[in-house]
């Protein structure tokens, strides 16, 4: 299976063949974080938001690599890697980079940061939050269609239950963010 | 809170792309001059990637279940190889009988030498043994000197194998002293011999000597401090002036000297060093082995699925089919290693170009123009068939001569099949595998060339290779002398082995059916051990994502529990708090609603509309309220002061919780801890008790206050305790059993906590322990990431 056809199927399906494959990536990630500290489960972590991010980008028909797949999300897992170990004060040299990794992944991978944190917070959220800020803002269903799905009085009630569950996403997402930064003051 | 609701939504518009062209930039607009917004977008956005995220995870969860799992599905070939190796293990111990049964002679006592055939060397002690010549004898002098009689070894004048006694007696002249005092020259015709030491057989039966079979020759070992390859073996013969001289010299080889294996030393150089710096015993043996056994799960999980991103995965084999292959060596694969370290790799690499060209892809280059099979068997006839692509490549590659090959066709396919393996499977630039190191450290090689100090001095520079093949090429040639050995490693690129080669070691001596049966046996061994290693590890992977699972559910069904009390607290509190700003007003209460539904009641009158909406940003922000009715004209307030609580040597309590109950609401909530101090704003119109709880030392600590003031600072001090305590420490009229229930179920899931912490902090330790060893175990660990 070529990237190509890696790309195509994770855009349109079906994706777990193409998944399972991607994970024959993983034990270089994993060489290059247990030798630089971490552990397999960091090793892991770090590859399955790589995977994620790629999958997201997956969707968006203008995605081009500009190397190949193992690459990337090598590239990604280097260096998110690296801002950990920075995050920890444990930051000593450049990680090993690949020769033909992409240069341009710091912006993406700062606002990566920040959906990762954001995921965070809304997997500390209930089920039923979760589920109505799913079908609102991924399905798109309309307010009316989830108050009745998920037994809630009407649109208004879905609205404002809406609204209190965002604002709890956004008070965790908050307080994730602001540890990170305080960790960031310690360890410049 | 409608402002909010309305930015909230305009936000959402804007993120979907809802928004036309003018409005979208009267949003941004408005953005730019006010920073909260900004944020509020800004947060907004993230959450919605957060969720894209959220909702991809399943699917990359499963993959990773089919890639682990699916990886380690066990083989079907488990039965047979066991069947294999045991029949293996049988005709090796058949083998190995042709050392264990020797006996070791000791003299016999001081007989005369007056029964020797020549009379030279009297003077010298001698060492007479009469031996039974139907069993191997094995004898010892003083100076070390080691004579191996086979059984039969003796023959009559009419060829037969003696039957009866025999008496061998063995004289030694190893220093200046003894051969001046035997009369025993140096001189070779009229050169001066430099002398390793001299000895003498002799054998008799009913006093007429004995000669020896020659197609089982006696085994004579000369001890030699230093091994010179110039030593050559003389045969005296005395000449008519009486005098010896030494005759037709033959090189000597240097005979290897068995030793028991287990008293070896192949682990990587350094490893037992490492052991014992970490804190283990490096001293048992029993645990340092399979410690470093266990390190061959490592080695498959590296080197199995390389890094290669153009490793094909064949669209016709099933993913689990492929990976399957993909890790277990076959056989066939290691023969093709073999066969090309042996014949091509003077020349040729398999996937750069070298004398030779490189050999991946050689067929599928020969395929439609020419015979790869007679091009090469013999090189330089098949150039004269005048075949274009021959006599390209010829002309290309500086016009040198492939040497001829003998080979079979069959073992040409191994060769080309090795060569055209990915890359990541060929050449593993880790280490060695320690399932190889296992199949030949143990007793079925003894008596092996395996089983000596030279081949340990060597197994330190195999180890410093990083190459597999290395160490299969001593494995797999044990009929072979270990400098020939040598001078292929040296060949094969590993520059390190040419000192050994020098030194022109020997073999010990095996029949070659042996050596053939023990390469087979280290082949399916290596298999075996690492198939085993990798099972073992797998297991106990998989119970650790079990538990690991097990406590991410318990955790989220926690916070669920959690989630679920504190809103019921919420409902009942912002009820109470409406309840008492209408007494306040002077207002009738609403017909009770279900809480949460509250919110969607229409509303008629708007007074109440706004003292709802009062009461309720109050209630969820804890903060005091007063509210003055346009109607009435009454005031209404709601009061919440702080209180602070501070627990005396916090730091020493793994997870610490403080729990505020409102007794009135028969409720609790949790304060949270921010800049060391616990705060929470208490509502006035409750009574509330405070009880905190924490774990040390896997016992359960607890302090509790109760009715305690508002707008206070409380200082609480920890006291060990157990649940039935506790208990009764949170126990008071007018709380209800559950609620009591509710809080020990809490301190039950600090318990869980501290256990679980426990179990992840051993994981780590393990994890690290075992990272630390990796560089040792695996010289070449570390080198090459990234290794294109």
């Amino acid at each position: 299976m070529s990237d190509q056809e890696i790309i195509s199927q994770l855009r349109s399906g079906p994706q777990h063949k193409a998944l399972v494959k991607l994970y024959a990536h993983l034990p270089k990630v994993e060489r290059m974080v247990r030798k630089h500290g971490g552990t397999r489960a960091d090793a892991k972590d770090l590859f399955q938001d790589a995977l994620i991010i790629l999958l997201g980008k997956a969707k968006d028909e203008a995605l081009t690599l500009t190397c190949s797949i193992g690459t990337y999300l090598y590239a990604i897992c280097r260096n998110k890697w690296q801002e950990e170990l920075r995050r920890q004060g444990r930051f000593t040299q450049e990680l090993d980079a690949l020769p033909d990794e992409p240069n341009d992944l710091s912006a993406m991978l700062a606002e990566e940061r920040h959906f990762g944190l954001a995921e965070r917070a809304l997997q500390a959220l209930g089920d039923k939050c979760l589920e109505l800020l799913k079908r609102f803002y991924l399905l798109k269903e309309p307010l009316l269609t989830i108050a009745q799905s998920i037994g809630l009085a009407g649109e208004g009630a879905a609205k404002t239950r809406k609204y209190k569950c965002l604002e709890e996403a956004r008070k965790r997402y908050r307080s994730l963010l602001a540890q990170g930064s305080v960790a960031n003051i310690q360890h410049p | 809170m409608r402002d909010e609701l309305t930015l909230i939504e305009l936000a959402d518009n804007y993120l979907r792309g809802e928004m036309n062209a003018t409005d979208s930039a009267a949003f941004e607009e408005r953005m730019r001059s006010n920073a909260e917004l900004r944020e509020l977008v800004e947060d907004q956005r993230a959450l919605l990637g957060g969720m894209q995220r959220l909702a991809l995870r399943p699917a990359v969860d499963k993959a990773y279940r089919s890639y682990k799992f699916g990886k380690w599905l066990p083989g079907i070939g488990g039965a047979a190889v066991i069947a294999i190796l045991a029949l293996g293990g049988w005709m090796l111990a058949k083998e190995g009988n042709f050392l264990a049964d020797r006996t070791t002679g000791e003299a016999s006592g001081t007989e005369q030498l007056l029964t020797l055939s020549d009379t030279t060397g009297i003077g010298l002690p001698a060492l007479i043994m009469t031996i039974d010549p139907k069993a191997d004898t094995t004898m010892i002098t003083p100076n070390g000197l080691v004579v191996d009689i086979p059984q039969g070894a003796f023959i009559d004048e009419a060829g037969k194998a003696i039957t009866k006694p025999v008496r061998v007696t063995l004289l030694e002249a190893i220093d200046g002293v003894d051969i001046m005092k035997a009369g025993l020259s140096t001189m070779s015709g009229d050169t001066l011999l430099e002398t390793g030491g001299m000895f003498y057989i002799d054998a008799q039966v009913d006093g007429k000597r004995a000669s020896i079979d020659p197609s089982k020759p006696l085994t004579v070992m000369v001890p030699a401090d230093k091994a010179d390859p110039r030593m050559m073996l003389y045969e005296g013969v005395m000449n008519a002036e009486g005098i010896v001289d030494w005759r037709d010299p033959q090189p000597l080889a240097r005979t290897l000297v068995p030793v028991d294996i287990s008293t070896l030393d192949f682990y990587p150089p350094g490893y037992l060093t490492k052991v014992a710096e970490l804190g283990k015993d490096a001293t048992d043996k029993g645990y340092t082995d399979s410690l470093y056994w266990s390190f061959s799960a490592e080695y498959s999980r590296y080197t199995s699925f390389g890094s290669d991103s153009t490793l094909a995965f064949p669209d016709t084999l099933s993913y689990e089919e492929y990976s399957r292959r993909a890790i277990r060596p076959d056989p066939d694969h290691i023969n093709g290693a073999f066969l090309f370290a042996t014949n091509c790799s003077a020349c040729h690499r398999p996937e750069r170009n070298l004398t030779g060209p490189a050999l991946t892809g050689a067929r599928q280059r020969w395929e439609g123009r020419g015979d790869i099979y007679a091009w090469i068997k013999n090189s330089s006839a098949y150039l004269k068939t005048g075949n274009r692509y021959a006599n390209e490549l010829f002309r290309k590659w500086n016009k040198s001569v492939m040497t001829p090959h003998d080979l079979s066709d069959a073992q040409i396919d191994q060769i080309l099949r090795y060569v055209d393996l990915p890359t990541s499977a060929t050449s593993a630039h880790l280490g060695i595998d320690p399932a190889k190191v296992q199949a030949i450290w143990n007793e079925r090689f003894n008596g092996t060339n395996l089983a000596t100090q030279e081949f340990e001095e060597r197994m330190r520079e195999v180890h410093r290779t990083c190459d597999d093949q290395v160490l299969d090429l001593y494995a797999n040639n044990l009929d072979k002398d270990l400098s020939e050995l040598d001078s292929m490693a040296v060949r094969m690129g590993h520059g390190a082995f040419a000192s050994f080669a020098l030194r022109n070691d020997g073999r010990v001596d095996l029949p070659a059916h042996a050596a053939y049966r023990l390469r087979n046996a280290y082949t399916e061994w290596s298999l075996r051990y690492a198939e085993a290693a990798r099972k073992t590890q797998e297991e106990f992977y998989r119970k650790e994502a079990e538990l690991d699972q097990q406590a991410f559910q318990r955790q989220m069904d926690r916070q669920m529990k959690d989630l679920q009390q504190d809103s019921e607290r919420f409902s009942k509190e912002f009820n109470a708090n409406l309840r008492s700003v209408y007494d306040q007003l002077g207002y009738p209460m609403p017909p009770p609603t279900p809480p949460r539904s509250a919110f969607a009641v229409p509303v008629t009158n708007p007074g109440w509309w706004n003292v709802d909406k009062a009461v309720l940003a109050a209630t969820t922000s804890r903060t005091s309220m007063s509210y003055t009715d346009d109607q009435s004209a009454k005031t209404a307030t709601l009061t919440y002061s702080p209180v602070s609580i501070d627990v005396l040597d916090k730091e020493l309590f793994s997870d610490l919780r403080v729990y505020l109950i409102p007794k009135e609401l028969n409720s609790y909530q949790r304060v949270m801890e921010a800049n060391g101090v616990f705060t929470e704003r208490l509502n006035v119109l409750f009574q509330y008790d405070l009880v905190c709880m924490g774990r040390r030392d896997g016992q359960l600590y607890a302090a509790s206050r109760k009715d305690i003031a508002a707008s206070g600072s409380i200082t609480l001090s920890m006291e060990p305790t157990d649940e039935e305590s506790f208990r009764r420490m949170v126990r008071t009229p007018q709380v209800t059993a559950s609620l009591v229930s509710d809080l020990v179920e809490q301190a039950r899931h600090l318990e869980w906590l501290e256990l679980e912490a426990k179990r992840q902090q051993a994981k780590a330790e393990r994890e690290e322990f075992s990272s630390a060893l990796m560089a040792v175990v695996f010289p070449c660990w570390g080198e090459g990431v990234p290794d294109e």
